[in-house]
């Protein structure tokens, strides 16, 4: 039976006719140097071999030999939905430099159950990149399904690859057929039929099964001079992908489960066509690599690597009651872990986690909802309660961190020597950020990321790329070319701790602090105006604000104004663009860091008579992916995120004035040695102004905060959830109910105190009388607005409760007698001369009085008082 | 390497599908070696049916809550997969088939699409339309600001252009509204929340609404729209997304902006909401219990099962929030578009959890419960999904936090009624309101309500400034205690307040001129009170009876 996918010819799982065209290939990251592995933290999942790491080498081909070709998957067993890494040597080198004429190869997953069978190649994800070729110079089958081609860059006719014909019957195509089907692991196959063009023998589009906006398909993997490579491939299992049902439960005979397995297929392309003619690479008028990497002839040449997948799912028995956790978006991949094991083959109520920002969950922790109550919350800063609040214990559960992170992948001038031609399409590893450059990145003060004219007078320059402070730091980037430019920095929305302490590692700087009150640096560049107000204060910000107001008129003469005077898209004219359409926001730190993957800046742009949804001519939408192998994104998210991408992530300068990345070391040094009490007795909290040698600034200590006010029934689930973070819960891995990628084991102290903790909060008795006057609990802090004391640290960590960036106290009350805008006048002085007058009296009366006295002094005195 | 045997005698998932039927799949576990079904550590599922990957496409407006119950029951055994593309989006690939389900807010056929793809609608998650603004008195930011519906309508539809327009001083007696210019913030992209507000202003103030729509769009179109339609040169700004919205608002150069959104992304701002009039006489607060108390009065459409929300609208219930709506899940009801009974099963179980369960969670991120009849509801429509086991679907077991087992209705035992200063009239309410819990001092005879704040949830901060969070005498707004307008020498103070001349009094550091003359003027003060007599005594106590004497 055909599962039939409607009769629309192209399946939108995604956000397609909105977000249109994102492409999802993890593409090409390829260096020629795969050795520069320091240790950061989020690449280190990707980059270092596990046990489970296979090298495999080529095959002898039919027409090229691929046997010198060594290529190496850094995990093959117990997988998950990851990135995992594929290097190789002994290559040969892509050509040409900047282009993808021959000798390259291609990644795929497949789910077929033997990987020698004829129709293997059928269960393979492959043919919706939907990125276009011809940019690459590469034949514009290459990426597809197709097994016609031409191997002409320039076009010309197709043939099909003459060893199809060889396929056993039912494997091989019927007459006039160009794509081999797919066939799911639901067990679907495409079928041929007619195509709406009345071709024969036609299989309807891949985008059936998956697009552009899922695949995880691989086009290009490059190969350097040294005949090296390095690609990043995102592993799906069933639940990102279920038609390859990668990690589908199957419950073996003796009772337990384990996941489907699958297959990472690489295919090396050469240097020759399907009928054993070379290739030249020639981008101008040459021949190049074309066809299907599924066609018979280069399908022939496939590395085979067995993936075996967890069993997709923690099962658990169903509840109707569950136990809420609120807070940190940096808890995510740490508590789907977590829960997963604690659940399962438990009968206790599920818990669940409903991420927010701090502030957010301290109120929840703190007060009723309606619902299931909540028992904890996930936090930075320690939850202050008051003298109404139920008791709460801080216990520490997870070390991660706040990261920036990247995808640049080079772009050499094409007149550039050869030297710097080796850069070309390379994947940057390194990258080096001060305070400064990173208030520059947050200011919109570069002028490519507001609208065209904004500028005014202000020295700046269009990006990163040109600015001589980063290009100091960055020297490669200078070899780049000078237009060659990130689109802006990717941040989330909304207040959060993570955007506090960026904010204060910035303003622990004092190169950065001057620089934003509009101080030139060495370059003659300065802020954003608009954000001068943004810092008088001296106060961290809690969120990224993006304060430039400026817009324009699309269809209009550009001069960039207000948003508010504009034109609209239905009366035939286009809206405004504003320095929010350039650089929008992103809703989580999970997709800031695969929208930096994907080259997605997610800039809208106003089109005309475009794809637009029903009943409208123009809309905006989003701005296409960046070309793979020429990206320039970078995004603050947090490690475990980054991580979970293998995206790179940069050294930043601490305190000590050194670049430290996000390592083990790096983060403990500084939850160790920076960390310093906090309002509430047992948690500590960064103090972003000591320098700390080898400390990575943005470390990030979460604390559980618990509700000692809840039953004893609950209080032990959140116990139970205590103990097992301090224990399995710290133990790396991909596991379920390990810590995952992107966190730091806690040091054991730290564990200590959240098994005591734990102990606590299942223990916990409510004392009588007095709810103020606890003895197991931590005492209650000094009521409101506490301020750590901070000798030196101007912005206490506690104002992240701050609503407006610039305000100081954190909440600001409005006033609400009338304020005059001008002046009383006179009348102001009214109440100074009256008393003035009064004074005048006072001296005048008794003076006269003595006068008076003087003249006739009295012969009797006053009664005594008794 | 893999044991290919084993995995040559593996069934296909697709030969699964086929059998359908429990008997062919007990069949293939006794003669096969591996069967492919969910591990779950309950027993297998009467029917024979097993979980398979469901996927879903739709509403941006319900994703947080779809994401949340998805990996809730991901641990028990259940794959759900949603993308949040947009109802538009959600609703055309439900009708091409390439999803097993769609979510939106609004129905087919009012946007002009349709689906011949069998289908029905279920209640998914309510919420309120919030009003997240930007407004400052004095420097300070507004918390307690307060709307009627037609003042929202005119603000939207450009009628009402300034802050200290009159209708708005007459919902906020205790403010001092500045004049300041309104810059209303618009999605500019297709938006179910777009959709949910138009059908309000549409269905309660079709005297504003409709004008002003029918001047952009038709009159077919003016009945719901998913793009807000605005006239050029109006000073509406249009933003993309949820997001986008919301942080403009949030940005420090948007003082006076004002937008339609989730109550979840004020929350995530700090920024308050406006309390919106209800037939009762009330500003009322979009939260989790005033949505779903509004929402007992939601019906169902007996033919086409949409939403109709007049009842809610106007709902007399003193706690009850007007603009208060849900979305629907678009669920299938026939085998058909690549449905099967173990999807419809494990989609039906997916339903069965929100429904209940899930709604446990509704409040806290930042949605409401259904209440009862919508629950009541939503169950009859998952016994349609082909596949659904009715012994799993049960009210009774249904852990819905709006009502008990025995049916009690909790939400009218629970939630709170609204304090008096929320009723229409002389008196408003200081406390914050969404994100931005703390309070507003109001001027005249507002009534504080400090304590636990009429919300229950209001203690934040409420201490931290203890001092300026009192009601301000001797302001000179007085309040006519028929209309609630503010008299005499308010207007007067609020002209004078003009946009563009920020007055800053408070942030003003330093010693000056006015300190030294208070000073000055409080010693000369206690001199004149205290210096006569100590002057007099010390100079000559006896004269005083001396003058007594003489008298």
């Amino acid at each position: 039976m055909t599962r039939v996918r409607g009769a629309a010819p192209v399946r939108r799982r995604l956000t397609a006719a909105v977000l249109a065209v994102l492409v999802a290939p993890l593409a090409l990251l390829v260096t020629g140097a795969p050795d520069g592995h320091r240790p950061v933290l989020a690449a280190q999942v990707a980059d270092t071999p596990t046990e489970s790491a296979m090298t495999k080498h080529g095959r002898p081909g039919k027409y090229q030999d691929f046997s010198a070709l060594q290529v190496t998957v850094s995990q093959t067993k117990s997988l998950v939905n990851q990135a995992i890494t594929v290097t190789w040597k002994g290559g040969e080198p892509t050509e040409p430099v900047r282009y993808f004429g021959k000798n390259f190869l291609q990644v795929m997953q497949c789910w077929g159950p033997d990987p020698d069978a004829p129709d293997f190649r059928e269960t393979c994800l492959w043919g919706a990149s939907g990125a276009n070729p011809t940019e690459l110079f590469t034949g514009p089958d290459a990426l597809h399904r197709r097994v016609r081609a031409s191997f002409q860059a320039s076009g010309g006719v197709r043939e099909v690859d003459p060893a199809e014909a060889a396929l056993p019957e039912g494997v091989r195509l019927p007459d006039g057929a160009e794509y081999p089907p797919f066939r799911s692991a639901q067990g679907d196959r495409q079928t041929w039929g007619t195509s709406p063009f009345g071709e024969p023998a036609w299989v309807p589009p891949i985008e059936n099964y998956f697009d552009r906006n899922t695949t995880n398909e691989l086009p290009f993997g490059r190969t350097a001079r040294d005949g090296t490579g390095r690609a990043t491939f995102e592993l799906q299992t069933t639940t990102e992908e279920r038609d390859l049902g990668c990690g589908d439960p199957i419950q073996q005979t003796d009772g337990s489960t384990k996941g489907r397995p699958c297959w990472l297929v690489v295919v090396p392309r050469g240097g020759y066509d399907w009928n054993g003619e070379p290739l030249d690479g020639n981008a101008q008028g040459g021949r190049v690599v074309d066809g299907s990497p599924l066609s018979a002839t280069f399908f022939a040449d496939r590395i085979v690597f067995p993936l075996e997948f967890e069993p997709v799912g923690s099962f658990c028995a169903e509840n109707s009651e569950l136990r809420q956790t609120v807070g940190s978006h940096l808890m995510e991949d740490a508590a789907a872990s977590w829960y997963g094991a604690l659940c399962a083959g438990s009968s206790r109520p599920p818990l669940v986690l409903n991420p927010m920002g701090d502030v957010e969950a301290s109120q929840q922790l703190r007060t009723e909802v309606f619902g299931a109550p909540v028992g904890l919350a996930y936090v930075t800063d320690p939850v202050v309660r008051t003298e109404y609040d139920p008791p709460i214990v801080h216990a520490p559960v997870a070390l991660g961190a706040a990261v920036i992170t990247f995808q640049i992948e080079g772009r050499v001038p094409q007149t550039a020597p050869d030297v710097d031609q080796e850069l070309a399409n390379v994947q940057v590893r390194d990258l080096k950020l001060t305070p400064r450059l990173v208030a520059k990145l947050l200011t919109q003060s570069y002028s490519r990321e507001i609208v065209q004219g904004a500028v005014g007078d202000r020295v700046t320059y269009p990006s990163l790329r040109q600015d001589p402070e980063f290009l100091d730091l960055n020297p490669v980037f200078a070899r780049f070319e000078t237009n060659f430019h990130p689109s802006g920095i990717l941040v989330t929305d909304g207040n959060s701790a993570l955007a506090h302490q960026v904010w204060q590692w910035v303003l622990s700087d004092q190169e950065a602090v001057s620089w934003l009150a509009g101080a030139k640096d060495p370059s003659g560049m300065t802020v954003n105006p608009n954000f001068l107000p943004v810092f008088a204060g001296g106060t961290a910000p809690a969120n990224f604000p993006k304060a430039d107001p400026n817009c324009f008129d699309i269809d209009g003469p550009v001069i960039p104004d207000g948003p508010d005077d504009g034109d609209e898209p239905d009366d035939g004219t286009a809206p405004e663009r504003c320095a929010t359409h350039i650089s929008p926001y992103v809703d989580t730190l999970r997709k800031a860091a695969s929208q930096t993957l994907r080259g997605q800046s997610g800039a809208q742009n106003w089109v005309i008579n475009g794809d637009c949804p029903p009943g409208q001519k123009d809309c905006w939408k989003s701005d296409p992916p960046q070309p793979v192998g020429q990206r320039f994104m970078l995004s603050i998210t947090d490690a475990a995120s980054a991580a979970r991408y293998a995206l790179p992530t940069a050294q930043l300068r601490n305190r000590a004035g050194e670049f430290v990345g996000p390592t083990q070391a790096s983060l403990l040094a500084q939850v160790q040695n920076a960390a310093e009490p906090s309002a509430v007795e047992g948690v500590t909290q960064n103090n972003p102004h000591k320098p700390v040698t080898g400390g990575y600034p943005l470390a990030m200590l979460t604390y559980a905060a618990v509700n000692l006010g809840l039953p004893k029934d609950q209080r032990t689930d959140y116990a139970r959830l205590l103990r097992h973070a301090a224990t399995t819960g710290q133990v790396p891995g991909v596991q379920l109910g390990q810590l995952p990628p992107g966190y730091v084991p806690l040091p054991q102290p730290l564990r200590d105190r959240t098994l005591a903790a734990a102990t606590e909060v299942e223990n916990y008795t409510a004392p009588t009388p007095s709810p103020t006057d606890t003895e197991s609990p931590p005492p209650p802090p000094p009521a409101a607005n506490p301020k750590p004391p901070t000798p030196g640290a101007p912005p206490a960590p506690s104002a992240t409760a701050s609503p407006s960036p610039s305000a100081v106290p954190p909440t600001p009350v409005a006033q609400t007698t009338l304020t005059l805008g001008q002046p009383v006048g006179w009348i102001r002085f009214l109440i100074l001369v009256v008393l003035g007058l009064g004074l005048a009296s006072i001296v005048a009366g008794p003076a006269m009085w003595l006068r008076g006295y003087r003249r006739s002094p009295s012969n009797s005195s006053a009664p005594p008082r008794t | 390497m893999l044991d290919r045997t084993s995995w040559s005698r593996r069934p296909g998932a697709g030969w699964r599908r086929r059998a359908g039927a429990g008997l062919l799949a007990l069949a293939a576990v006794a003669v096969t070696a591996l069967w492919v079904a969910p591990a779950t550590a309950a027993a297998p599922a009467p029917s024979g049916r097993n979980y398979v990957a469901v996927s879903g496409s739709g509403s941006t407006w319900s994703e947080n809550a779809l994401n949340a119950w998805r990996a809730a029951v991901r641990q028990q055994g259940m794959t759900i997969n949603y993308s949040g593309g947009g109802s538009t989006v959600g609703r055309n690939n439900f009708r091409e088939g390439t999803v097993d389900y769609a979510v939106s807010e609004i129905p087919y056929g009012l946007e002009g699409d349709g689906s011949t793809r069998k289908y029905a609608y279920m209640p998914i998650v309510a919420g309120g339309t919030s009003f997240m603004y930007n407004l400052k008195i004095g420097g300070k930011r507004v918390t307690n600001l307060r709307l009627s519906g037609e003042v929202i309508t005119k603000i939207f539809t450009g009628a009402i252009k300034q802050w200290d327009d009159a209708a708005i001083k007459a919902d906020n007696p205790g403010l001092a509204l500045p004049s300041r210019k309104i810059i209303p913030v618009v999605r500019s992209d297709g938006s179910g929340t777009t959709a949910q507000f138009v059908i309000w202003m549409n269905s309660q103030h079709p005297g504003i609404w409709r004008p002003y729509c029918t001047a952009l769009r038709n009159e077919q179109q003016c009945n719901v729209l998913s793009n807000f339609p605005t006239k050029p040169g109006a000073g509406f700004v249009g933003q993309s997304q949820s997001n986008g919205v919301s942080s403009y608002v949030a940005q420090p150069y948007a003082e006076g902006a004002i937008t339609y959104v989730e109550y979840s992304y004020a929350l995530k701002n700090q920024f308050p909401v406006a309390k919106v009039l209800n037939s009762a006489g009330y500003y009322i607060e979009p939260r989790a219990t005033s949505v779903a108390v509004a929402l007992t009065k939601a019906e169902i459409d007996r033919v086409d099962l949409t939403q109709k929300l007049g009842g809610v609208y106007s709902n007399s219930d003193k706690r009850s929030y007007p603009l208060s709506s849900y979305s629907y899940m678009i669920i299938p009801i026939a085998l058909e578009s690549g449905l099967t009974l173990d999807k419809g099963y494990t989609l039906a179980k997916f339903a069965y959890y929100f429904l209940c369960t899930g709604q446990q969670s509704a409040d806290s991120l930042g949605y409401s419960p259904l209440p009862k009849n919508l629950v009541e509801a939503g169950l009859l429509q998952v016994e349609r999904i082909p596949g659904a086991v009715h012994e799993d679907i049960k009210i009774e077991n249904c852990k819905n936090p709006t009502f008990s087992p025995d049916g009690t209705n909790l939400l009218v035992r629970n939630a709170k009624d609204p304090e008096p200063c929320d009723q229409r009239g002389p008196t408003q309410c200081v406390t914050g309101t969404g994100g931005a819990r703390q309070n507003t001092a109001t001027s005249g005879n507002s009534q504080n309500s400090t304590g636990g704040g009429n919300t229950g949830t209001g203690a934040t901060n409420q201490n931290n400034t203890p001092g300026t969070a009192q009601p301000t005498t001797g302001a000179p707004a007085a309040v006519d205690p028929d209309t609630g307008e503010v008299i005499g020498g308010g207007d007067g103070g609020g002209e004078q307040f003009v946009a563009g001349v920020p007055v800053s009094l408070d942030g003003e550091g330093g010693w000056q001129l006015r300190h030294t003359m208070m000073v000055l003027a409080a010693l000369l003060l206690i001199a004149l009170v205290v210096g006569p007599p100590l002057i007099f005594r010390r100079a000559g106590s006896t004269s005083a009876g001396d003058i007594r004497g003489n008298r």
